[in-house]
């Protein structure tokens, strides 16, 4: 609803005052500014009095206009809205110009749509034709690298994971991160994503600084994702139908493994594992040493490549059919869209179903309309994913022994289960004097992928109704009432009789487990809005609202053990609990909730098209914060001086426009604080079959935001008709008040005390820039990039100086961040030993001189840098040429480092006995006078600045090629209007120093996580 | 047009005033404030479980099993295991061996807040009469959590060593100092002198601490203190409330949880409780420890009786994976695979008993009591007599270290007589680099208080060998 209502704010732009005359007749032809062809399915718009039509197939319109009216409106999806003076004029032709999306018309803040020209703040829109059919089911990954500032890391390439989303760097430390997203004014929760068709979405806007964030008050924090979905325009019914088919690879893994005979070598050298156990040098072998050799002989021949086993071609397909049409008053969008995708893991894929129906009616001063959507989605993901753990396929690939054969004479996974552990049926091939001379690491992996479920039924539904009259000239009365539903539910089986059925404590015979979450989010907009331009130079527009919040979440889970090998993924299976066999069901869930009250007003005055002031001002009132806090009042002051409307401009041969803003406010970040949190609680607890209870919150009396106060300075270009345009930022933004982890002594019956006191800043400039480099009748070339570069230090800490937090440290006058750990030096030459840098305890770096020991505590240093990429962008062009069109982006993320948890274990003195190795440790150190990097085998691995590596990378992320077929052959079909076929790749290169799996990673150790795959797709768009 | 606009705003003002401020006036539903916590006898009661919901001895049992000699490195351990505690090579962030420092410290707050209710709550008919009983299981859970973090952290167990800070009363803000050993000896056996008056003995739930469990306690504390006659006087009164010895069958029958005739205090384990037996040997059948060589051929494998309950050779592994388990924790049946953990028995009590008999040079009495814990676990048993003080403490030492293996005991025990760790050489075959002695003067011989509390409490000295702040 508020962007029906803000559409009117934009109308109110050129709305006049009103006169007495007769009703008469227009008519005119709409064509495209490019090639000057018609243009079909215009809508010509009234302004004031809400009628309205379409423009025909050859761009001709005609209709009745009352006397009152002074000007029409062109709308057309993909061209700038142009509205004109009727002046008396009874035809009205007009050439649209192409939408350029750097220079989007109108500033969508989700409360109101300001016209750039008037705009003070800044933001990023990005429209629907940047993130439409990409094959990625969440729209947050499509993000990556479109807007300036916006850093969109997906955190695994795993079908349907949300990417992480930072807007302006780093605003908290113990606190979210997250930015607020709101779509069609009702907020949402970022699980739900994968749930929402991103085809539905006309445009996703990017709220960064407090002229914008401050109308979030409390919850603006962190930036604002603004997503406004697709509305039906006047005109007969469109009917598309789209499909796009494709595949997924693996991107080719750098880890070089070892093979069966390096790795028995290795181990025979380090003199441990199987390959010592087996070795003929090995003179304490309990084993016969031709028995040995009969052994070592049989694995030799065995070198399992485990990619191959656990990875397969993944396979996308989508469908989607969008109708939508209507007339002046009531207009439709309705989509269906089926999403079908198996990822590159075994066990990882994702369908959905969303279905979407927006309605729009307006008649006389009334205005109503309804959003609603309703996804279904329905996923199965592998376990233990970024975890070191064996259940983790992309852990165990690597670390499974090459001499592993997984398979038994039979056919069946052999696991390491031996008989005596009601392992059904027995495996004849697990005897004491058997042939299994491994652990069967990957082995048991394999037979969990086989033997366990990890499924996410998601429903979700949203609705969105809204109304609005107009009372008087100008003035404007609204209400909005959103509903986001969403029902979550996870079944994770683990099938009895397998490996990991007898590996279940409670029994041993599988377990069955449901996990369904319900949340609730009601938001209530009411208010009042004025637009008005008074003697043609004074343009005011005021809101005025009343908001208010109420989120519910409830959960419950069980699991149950024993299962009935028949009856498999299903509670049905489970076995009653009793007081001797251990199968008592585990049973949990909660429930908890938050409100949120505000007022909130707005006001944005422009004088003679030149100068803008705008001020906004919010009071929340929140249930999280204690009584004494729980009212907050937040504002933004905003300035734009539209420099090309000034004369000596005016007539400039280059500069087109040019707009100077500069804004100041203050928000804070509410929205992913815990809903109690300052409240001390005790909550329960059992014992030996009683109920007890026993302290869970200290509390804290203060619990108060984080604010932020942001300073922003922007310019907007124009130059040579506008082939050349872009956007430069500026900004300044302090948080004070951060939530900090303070330690507490564990005497105090607790770790760690939640309390506000560091402070922090994030500078920035971001620049956005697009060129077109050949531009002509039915051609155009565009070289566009955008690049950002953010400065985040911590100020203060309260009363402490750092936080040292394993491999990372909170410092005051670092990043946050910032990596800690104990430099490495190399072997010791002599002895082999791990060498490890001192720490001058004065200056807190590493002094130059060696030593053996190690001492995490003592020895740390946070010279490595930080997680965060502090420079990053996208660059790309596009070109299109009639009914032709290709595009591609690049993405950049530079000077960041991260921790290689990967190689701890791929390369370490300690684990090579029993994981597989990197080929690199071939050369760990085995006589005195050895140089090299890799201590002596056996020696302890420890945690150092061995596995901190720069993870800058540049990535190709998206090549396009698109035909559009002529539309003459096309119509000769009778009910065909259009057919566009398209090929699409994404991540098909990537260019870094890095040498774990993926760079591209939202978390500061790496673990194994699921890469991003390589993708191609081909798809057919049909319009009838 | 006009009524359509009257029902907006209605609307509009309804919206408005039903989200008034009860929109924001919330409490939560699933924990309750502090404030309302504890108000009458059922609450204390509840107060009273959630203490003992969150003792987690097992820790106590893994950092003995891991430091000492009874354990050994398992064929199937893939490193990630608790290497460094059993390599001898961890610093003060090594939560395998810090972990009961914050454990304890919280169960002792959860008692302290309890405590600092209890004269204001409220009761019905004869609840009253059940409050001291409460209040005395409070102290003498106060007193075992302190002694606990006392074994494991103090850097020494004579009086004036650094002891652990001693917690009366709930401090949110607090950085205690340590007190010394003797210093926190004294307020255990206040509190243990406490409950022993405040719980009636006729209250027999072995889940929680009986009058019987008290006693034992103080006979455990006065050892450690060398109190030889306190240890004497505690220990004859614990065996006069359970005496019997189990032999044979019935001994196997303590560990599988059917018989607690020996058991004073035991810590209930079910599914939801986590297990024990999953430090020596995962549910996936991995062994990451095994009872140490060193263990195995201190037992008479034909005749004792502790040989087939604690050992277990599974022949039916392959001959590259571990066949040596630690059977000491091997469920409750077939199904139910998890056990109480027995936190006193009466055979440590005879211990405690020979040794301080010794001590106080009545070889006699303490020749009879060993032969007597002797007598019931090994059949064709003929006492044995010793020539003098020494040889009956070492004959006592290695019962100790054969009837409470994995138990939580063998590391203490040497550190109370400051004897080194010694592994035999078949102890060390498997697994990279396992050292063999931990010598007294090592760093890793004391425990370190953990990094995290030395960083938040400037006034905790550290243990030395490892850096404080």
């Amino acid at each position: 609803m508020k962007q029906k209502l803000l559409c009117f704010l934009v109308l109110g732009l050129v709305l006049m005052g009103s006169a007495y005359a007769q009703d008469r007749r227009i008519s005119g032809r709409v064509t495209s500014e490019i090639d000057g062809g018609a243009l079909s399915g215009v809508s010509v718009l009234i302004i004031g009095s809400g009628g309205g039509t379409q423009t025909d197939e050859n761009g001709q319109y005609s209709l009745i206009v009352p006397a009152a009216a002074r000007n029409i409106q062109f709308r057309m999806i993909g061209f700038v809205t142009q509205t004109l003076e009727i002046d008396g004029r009874n035809t009205v032709n007009v050439a649209l110009t192409a939408e350029k999306s750097e220079l989007a018309e109108v500033i969508i803040t989700g409360y109101t749509e300001t016209a750039r020209t008037k705009n003070v703040g800044a933001s990023v829109t990005i429209s629907s034709d940047k993130i439409q059919d990409v094959p990625m089911p969440n729209f947050s990954q499509r993000l990556q690298g479109l807007a300036a500032g916006v850093s969109v890391l997906s955190g695994s390439g795993q079908p349907g994971t949300n990417a992480v989303i930072r807007i302006r760097g780093q605003n908290s430390i113990a606190g979210g991160e997250t930015p607020l997203y709101v779509v069609d004014g009702v907020p949402i929760d970022e699980a739900t994503f994968s749930t929402m068709n991103p085809n539905d979405f006309e445009s996703i806007s990017i709220l960064k600084d407090a002229s914008t964030t401050a109308l979030y008050g409390s919850r603006g924090g962190n930036g604002v994702v603004v997503i406004k979905t697709k509305r039906g325009k006047a005109g007969g019914l469109q009917l598309r139908y789209n499909t796009q088919f494709g595949i997924d690879n693996r991107a080719t893994s750098k880890f070089d493994m070892m093979s069966t005979s390096e790795l028995l070598a290795l181990q025979e050298q380090g003199r441990a594992g199987i390959g010592w156990t087996l070795s003929p040098n090995n003179t304490s072998s309990s084993i016969e040493p031709i028995r040995r050799a009969a052994i070592l002989d049989s694995i030799s021949r065995i070198n399992t490549n485990w990619e191959d086993l656990f990875f397969r071609t993944g396979r996308l397909q989508t469908h989607e059919v969008t109708a939508s049409g209507g007339d002046e008053n009531t207009r439709y969008f309705s989509s269906l869209n089926y999403y079908d995708q198996d990822g590159v893991a075994y066990r990882s894929d994702l369908r959905r179903y969303t279905f979407r129906l927006n309605l729009d009616h307006n008649s006389g001063p009334w205005e109503f309309g309804l959003q609603s959507n309703a996804g279904w989605s329905k996923s199965n993901f592998i376990e233990s994913e970024a975890a070191v753990a064996l259940a983790n396929p992309y852990a165990a690939i690597y670390l499974g022994l090459p001499w592993e054969n997984p398979f038994g004479p039979d056919g069946r996974i052999i696991t390491s289960n031996n008989t005596t552990n009601g392992f059904s049926p027995a495996n004849p091939f697990n005897s004491r004097y058997g042939v299994l001379a491994d652990s069967r690491i990957a082995s048991n992996t394999l037979d969990r992928m086989d033997n366990t479920t990890l499924f996410t039924d998601q429903i979700k539904t949203m609705f969105n109704a809204n109304a609005a009259y107009r009372l008087y000239d100008g003035l404007k009365l609204s209400t909005n009432v959103g509903l986001d539903y969403r029902q979550t539910t996870q079944e994770r089986s683990i099938y009895p009789g397998s490996h990991a059925g007898v590996s279940v404590q409670n029994g041993n015979q599988g377990s069955y487990g449901n996990n369904v979450t319900r949340r609730l989010n009601l938001i209530s907009t009411t208010g009042l809005s004025y637009n008005k331009v008074f003697a043609d130079k004074h343009d005011l527009s005021v809101h005025a609202m009343f908001e208010a919040v109420r989120w519910r979440e409830s959960g419950f889970n069980y699991t149950g053990y024993g299962i009935n090998p028949k009856l498999l993924n299903t509670p049905a299976g489970i076995t009653a609990g009793t007081n001797t066999n251990a199968m008592i069901p585990g049973v949990g869930g909660g429930k908890t909730e938050y409100g949120l009250l505000s007022y909130f007003g707005i006001a944005n005055y422009t004088y003679d098209r030149k100068y803008t002031f705008q001020g906004s001002f919010r009071r929340d009132g929140s249930s999280k914060l204690p009584t004494a806090n729980r009212w907050r009042s937040f504002y933004s002051l905003g300035g734009n001086w539209n420099i090309s409307e000034e004369t000596f401009l005016q007539n400039s041969p280059f500069v087109n426009q040019l707009i100077l803003r500069a804004s100041y406010g203050l928000t804070a970040t509410a929205q992913n604080q815990s809903n109690f949190g300052y409240l001390p609680t005790y909550s329960n607890a059992s014992y030996a079959g009683e109920s007890g209870i026993a302290p869970a919150t200290p509390g804290n009396p203060d619990f108060d935001w984080e604010y932020t106060r942001a300073f922003n300075i922007g310019l907007d270009y124009g130059l040579w008709n506008n082939r050349v345009r872009g956007a430069l930022e500026f900004y300044h933004s302090t948080t004070r008040n951060l939530f900090i982890s303070q330690q507490l002594s564990m005497t105090s019956g607790f770790n760690s005390l939640s309390i506000n006191a560091g402070n922090m800043l994030n500078q920035g400039i971001e620049f956005d820039f697009a060129v077109d480099v050949l531009s002509g009748k039915d051609y155009v070339w565009t070289i566009n990039a955008n690049i950002a570069y953010n400065r985040n230090e911590i100020t203060s800490l309260g009363q402490e100086e750092e936080y040292p937090q394993g491999t990372s440290i909170i410092r005051v006058g670092l990043p946050r961040g910032s990596h800690y750990a104990v430099g490495y030096a190399g072997a010791d030459p002599e002895t082999g030993a791990p060498l490890y840098y001192n720490r001058n305890q004065e200056t807190g770096e590493m002094d130059g001189t060696t030593t053996t020991t190690y001492d995490g505590n003592t020895m740390s240093v946070a010279q490595w840098g930080t997680m965060f990429p502090p420079t990053k962008g996208g660059f790309g062009t596009s070109f299109s040429y009639k009914g032709f069109s290709f595009s591609t982006l690049f993405v950049f993320f530079e000077g960041f480092h991260l921790f290689n948890n990967e190689s701890f274990f791929l390369a370490s003195t300690s684990n090579f006995s029993a994981y597989n190795q990197q080929k690199r440790m071939a050369n760990a150190w085995n006589e005195p006078g050895q140089i090299t990097d890799i201590a002596r085998l056996g020696s302890q691995r420890q945690f150092s600045s061995f596995d901190i590596e720069d993870a800058s990378f540049i990535r190709w992320r998206n090549v396009t090629v698109s035909y559009r077929l002529p539309t003459d052959f096309v119509r000769q079909s009778k009910f065909l209007s259009g057919v566009r076929v398209y090929a699409m790749g994404q991540n098909l290169m990537t260019w870094t120093k890095w040498s774990g799996f993926d760079p591209e990673n939202s978390i500061n150790i790496h673990n194994f996580r699921y890469p991003a795959p390589k993708n191609f797709t081909f798809g057919v768009e049909v319009n009838f | 047009m006009k009524k359509k606009l009257n029902l907006l705003i209605t609307a509009a003002i309804m919206s408005v005033s039903i989200s008034c401020s009860d929109n924001i006036d919330l409490l939560p539903s699933d924990t309750i404030p502090t404030e309302t916590a504890i108000q009458n006898y059922e609450d204390f009661d509840r107060a009273v479980i959630g203490v003992y919901s969150n003792i987690g001895y097992n820790q106590t049992i893994y950092s003995n099993t891991l430091m000492a000699d009874e354990s050994r490195w398992a064929i199937d351990n893939n490193v990630r295991n608790y290497g460094l505690p059993h390599k001898w090579a961890f610093d003060s962030s090594d939560g395998n061996v810090t972990a009961p420092w914050g454990n304890l410290y919280n169960v002792i707050d959860r008692i302290n807040r309890a405590l600092a209710v209890y004269d204001n709550l409220t009761t019905m008919g004869t609840q009253a009469q059940e409050l001291p009983r409460l209040r005395g299981e409070l102290l003498a859970l106060r007193a075992l959590c302190h002694f606990d973090l006392l074994r494991s952290f103090a850097s020494g167990y004579e009086n004036d060593a650094m002891g652990v800070p001693l917690m009366l009363e709930s401090v949110v803000l607090g950085k205690p100092p340590r007190n010394t050993f003797g210093e926190v000896i004294n307020q255990v056996k206040l509190d243990l002198a406490e409950a022993d008056q405040l719980i009636p003995a006729g209250f027999g739930d072995l889940f929680r601490i009986t009058k019987p469990a008290v006693v034992a306690l103080r006979a455990r504390v006065a050892l450690y203190a060398k109190d030889w006659d306190e240890a004497i006087t505690f220990s004859n009164q614990a065996i006069g409330f359970k005496g019997q010895l189990s032999s044979g069958d019935s001994y196997i029958d303590i560990w599988n949880d059917s018989n607690t005739s020996e058991t004073f205090f035991q810590l209930r384990r079910n599914s939801n409780g986590g297990s024990i037996r999953t430090l020596w040997t995962d549910d996936n059948t991995d062994v990451f420890f095994s009872p140490s060589f060193k263990l195995i051929d201190s037992y008479d494998g034909d005749n004792d009786v502790r040989y087939n309950a604690f050992i277990l050779d599974d022949e039916s592994v392959e001959e590259t994976r571990e066949n040596w388990k630690v059977n000491k924790y091997p469920g409750q049946n077939e199904t139910n695979r998890f056990n109480n953990i027995k936190v006193i028995r009466v055979s440590e009590v005879y211990l405690i008993l020979a040794e301080a008999y010794a001590e106080n040079n009545n070889l006699a009495d303490a020749t009879k009591a060993l032969n007597d814990l002797r007598s019931a676990r090994i059949d064709n048993y003929s006492d044995e007599t010793f020539a003098n003080k020494q040889d009956v403490i070492d004959a006592i030492y290695l019962e100790r270290f054969k009837e409470l293996a994995f138990e939580g005991h063998r590391f203490f025990d040497l550190k109370r007589r400051n004897l080194i760790v010694e592994r035999d050489d078949r102890d060390l075959a498997f697994g990279a680099a396992i050292p063999k002695i931990l010598m007294t003067t090592d760093r890793n011989y004391l425990l370190p208080i953990p990094s995290g509390e030395i960083y938040a409490n400037e006034n905790i000295i550290q243990n030395p060998g490892y850096v404080g702040q």
